[in-house]
């Protein structure tokens, strides 16, 4: 049996590339008992999923518009995110 | 020349293109060019949007498309802060491999997909890791660049590339668990 730590390397792998059956099976049978490993896989999903909704939700159009509309007489200056 | 109500809605799309872009385009002004570009495309191509694909999808389609030409030229030249990051995730474990701190639950994925703000927070979140890091993720994740193209512009080997890879993962977790689920939780000790 793998352990977490090892587990856990296999699960981030297996986000950028196929896993070998072997490496499946051994994530699935230690998911099966180990409930923080269980929670670690939930957080990478969210994670991946959330990189294939970025920028965001519907909604954020509005928000970008409002920014927008605030931010047109001074449009130079960054709504987000840190400037260099 | 009044502006068309298509070229208003553009113009609301900007900020939205420009955090998209700045993942990538770390220059100010080259994500702002990126944009400029893709602005002037859909305004020039809006016979080929359809109105039933949704505004911003189409628009980020485009940008997507202009900042992979933009990578495929110029990537190679691109400045790269080439800080090394030493850091190791070993210390998450104890010496039997074990969790010392297991991971918590974050709670239920789609309510927090659906929020604005945490898309917010990933952005600060990948703009705080090491800028190689960053490229590599984004470049794999956003763009959908495959391996070796990646290891081609940014200069990596094969091993060196999973590496970062599995970095920029385990600190974009850290990174939201103490920026967006510590304090989603703080509230509902008793839940």
């Amino acid at each position: 049996m793998k352990t977490c730590r090892e587990i856990h390397q296999l699960v981030v792998l297996g986000a950028d590339r196929e896993l070998a059956w072997r490496e499946r099976l051994a994530i699935r049978l230690h998911l099966l008992v180990c409930a923080a490993c269980r929670r670690f896989e939930a957080q990478m999903h969210l994670i991946e999923m959330a990189w294939k909704q970025f920028p965001g939700p519907q909604g954020q159009e509005q928000r970008a518009g409002q920014a927008a509309q605030s931010a047109a007489t001074a449009n130079s200056s960054a709504p987000h995110g840190p400037q260099p | 020349m009044s502006a068309s109500p298509l070229a208003e809605q553009l113009e609301a799309l900007r900020p939205t293109l420009l955090r998209f872009a700045r993942l990538q385009l770390r220059q100010a002004q080259d994500a702002e060019d990126a944009v400029q570009d893709t602005l002037l495309a859909a305004l020039e191509g809006q016979a080929g949007f359809s109105g039933k694909a949704q505004l911003k999808t189409w628009v980020i389609a485009i940008l997507r498309n202009k900042l992979i030409d933009r990578i495929r030229k110029y990537g190679r030249e691109m400045p790269l802060d080439d800080a090394d990051d030493a850091e190791s995730f070993d210390v998450l474990f104890d010496a039997s491999g074990h969790w010392i701190d297991p991971p918590r639950a974050w709670g239920n994925p789609e309510a927090t997909l659906s929020q604005a703000q945490f898309y917010d927070v990933l952005e600060v979140c990948v703009t705080a890791l090491p800028e190689k890091q960053a490229r590599a993720f984004t470049m794999h994740t956003v763009l959908g660049f495959e391996a070796d193209e990646i290891c081609k512009v940014l200069g990596l080997s094969a091993s060196n590339y999973w590496v970062l890879l599995y970095r920029a993962r385990m600190r974009l977790r850290e990174c939201l668990e103490l920026k967006w689920f510590g304090q989603q939780t703080k509230g509902r000790v008793c839940a």
